[in-house]
């Protein structure tokens, strides 16, 4: 009982942190219509800061997220300013190969500043447990778990009833029909990609007590992220929610019933078998 | 003004190919690796590029990779049949992966990312497997066993034959690319590229031709899997992470996709400069090589859009057209 528990705890916080993170993305492709590859390698660039801070000025993750999230809100908008909007007019391949390239750069100055040893950043909670009843949870899962899920019905609200979020969502279904209307596409679109690298900060803040980081887990969150997108509907904020959630679960309850290798490539199953069944994903539209 | 263009256009690609042809006889052991890895680089290029020709980007040369240096391996330590055989067996093998990929994706009409990131996660899945199947070495890999040179075996003691080997494989993959350019296949391909609608209404079974485009890629792939297995004498599941597979991929997207000699002119500007850089600096800064291989892609793709082939023959054309014009205007004038 304690050690099902634990592993739904564990589930809906991994679960909590990929949706943020595809969440993040798929906002991005919404009002852009481009892929964002190096998604997954931003958030070892967060937690690598998250390490440095913790180093040199003895910050806990939780709170160098006040100085992570600004940096890499910046450059969010260096990135959009400097790469994405200037070849977003010549097609979807050639800022996705630009950012096949941004992955070496980025995994490779991470691996020639840190070295490729896995490292945890030590937070002052981390050994706390919570106990109810008789049952103990680990505080780090918790504070994940209920951080995304508020950040993410926050998102929610926001798509649903500001101003700012109605133009999000017009965007994303005409850009020209949205530019006629008035909107500043170029203005929204830069805002909704620094937004998506503050997501990547905020998780990478959630997860730095108790996620391993080293350079090249980059690629594999970034696959993940990109599983979820295509679960949830490409585009689609609350599809990426709701599968973040349920792929986090389904590996952790895979972890415990299955194990082994089979567990950990479920995921990339379950991908392939809707990528042949419902390529459209669970949801449509945005 | 054209004809020197002309002329260096084939100049240059005859006068390269007889500088390697040469060059191993006088160099140090040291340069004959890099220029044979190098070699061997620049073929996987090709093969991975003949994919690209109807517009697909697939991540799986390691998966190819990895299926010829299997098959073969596998093939010479449980049963000792020659690599030779291997060979043919591992580029068989590629070709069958690729048929299955791409049967299951064009039949589904995967738009082209999705089936960009579909390759990606195959080759995530096929190293998973690898790692945990004990009999294929799982994580530690397979060292092939060495008796002397054996030609029979493809087995040699110094590293000429090995370059001479790789060599002729990339005379004959040239070869092949610049006669699918020319022949009607290259045509089919081309449209497809251009529009698949459009190609598809006007006839070109456009999904057999994908899969055609990405078999012979994964049979010529696997064959250089084969290839490295017997030179290296070492494989492991590590050779399967896509991440070399994308390391083929920018250096073809920088010299220019969709060309002959795109391929060509990106490994041979970037190998010899990441290998060295590799020696002098990989003990301080490992991946110095690879970090600037993606410097080179961003800036290529960011002030060109293209490969640097693709630019400079649109120049060309520009020019030519613009020659054109105001010769027209002048003889009216």
């Amino acid at each position: 009982m304690e050690l099902w528990s634990q592993a739904l705890l564990i589930g809906l916080a991994r679960g909590g942190i990929y949706a943020l993170l595809a969440s993040g993305l798929t906002l991005a492709y919404a009002v852009t219509k481009q892929l964002h590859l190096t998604h997954g390698n931003f958030v070892c660039v967060a937690l690598y800061l998250c390490i440095v801070l913790a180093g040199s000025l003895a910050l806990d993750p939780y709170i160098s997220v006040l100085i992570t999230a600004p940096v890499l809100f910046g450059i969010g908008i260096l990135i959009y300013r400097y790469i994405l909007c200037r070849v977003m007019d010549s097609g979807i391949l050639v800022s996705f190969q630009i950012f096949l390239g941004l992955i070496f750069v980025i995994e490779n100055l991470l691996l020639g500043l840190f070295t490729a040893t896995p490292r945890l950043i030590p937070s002052f909670i981390v050994l706390h447990r919570v106990t109810l009843g008789h049952l103990v949870l680990g505080l780090p899962h918790l504070i994940a778990f209920i951080a995304a899920l508020v950040i993410g019905l926050g998102f929610y609200w926001m798509l649903r009833s500001t101003d700012f979020g109605r133009a999000i969502r017009a965007v994303s279904e005409d850009m020209e029909t949205a530019s006629l209307m008035g909107i500043r596409v170029r203005r929204v679109q830069m805002m909704v990609w620094a937004l998506a690298f503050v997501l990547i900060a905020v998780s990478a803040s959630l997860v730095a007590p108790w996620w391993e980081v080293s350079p090249f887990i980059g690629l594999d969150l970034t696959l993940f992220a990109l599983i979820i997108l295509v679960i949830g509907g490409m585009g689609n904020f609350v599809g990426a929610l709701v599968a973040g959630f349920a792929m986090g679960l389904i590996e952790s309850i895979a972890g415990l019933t299955i194990g082994g290798t089979m567990a950990a490539a479920l995921p990339y199953i379950i991908f392939i078998f809707f990528l042949f069944f419902r390529p459209q994903g669970l949801f449509r539209g945005v | 003004m054209e004809k020197q263009w002309l002329r260096l256009d084939r100049v240059l690609p005859i006068a390269l190919f007889i500088a390697l042809a040469i060059l191993p006889c006088f160099v140090s052991s040291y340069w004959i690796h890099t220029m044979l890895y190098m070699l061997w680089i620049m073929y996987l290029c090709t093969s991975w590029n003949i994919s690209s020709l109807p517009g697909l980007f697939s991540i799986l040369p390691s998966l190819f990779l990895g299926c010829g240096a299997y098959v073969s391996t596998i093939m010479w330590l449980f049963w000792g049949i020659s690599p030779w055989i291997g060979l043919l067996a591992g580029a068989a093998t590629g070709a069958i992966v690729a048929l299955i990929v791409g049967w299951l994706s064009f039949r589904y009409k995967l738009p082209m990312i999705t089936f960009a990131v579909f390759t990606l996660i195959i080759c995530f899945v096929a190293e998973f497997i690898m790692l945990s199947v004990p009999i294929m070495g799982s994580t530690e890999g397979i060292a092939l066993m060495y008796s002397g040179t054996n030609p029979a075996y493809f087995q040699f003691e110094s590293k000429l034959p090995f370059y001479y080997i790789i060599f002729a494989f990339n005379i004959g993959a040239l070869f092949l690319v610049k006669y699918i350019l020319n022949s009607k296949m290259g045509i089919y391909f081309r449209a497809i590229h251009d529009n698949e609608r459009v190609a598809g209404a006007a006839g070109v079974n456009v999904n057999r031709y994908k899969i055609i485009a990405l078999v012979i890629s994964g049979a010529l792939t696997a064959v250089g899997g084969v290839f490295w297995a017997q030179y290296y004498r070492f494989i492991s599941p590590h050779m399967l992470s896509p991440h070399f597979g994308i390391v083929l991929i920018l250096l073809t997207v920088i010299g220019g996709s969709r060309t002959l000699w795109g391929p060509v002119l990106g490994s041979v500007i970037l190998i010899p400069l990441g290998e060295v850089l590799k020696t002098e600096f990989g003990e301080y800064f490992p991946g110095l090589n690879l970090i600037i291989y993606g410097v080179v892609i961003i800036a290529v793709l960011l002030t060109l859009r293209t490969g640097i082939l693709p630019y400079l023959s649109e120049r060309q054309q520009k020019r030519k057209a613009a020659l054109a014009a105001t010769s027209h205007f002048s003889g009216k004038g």
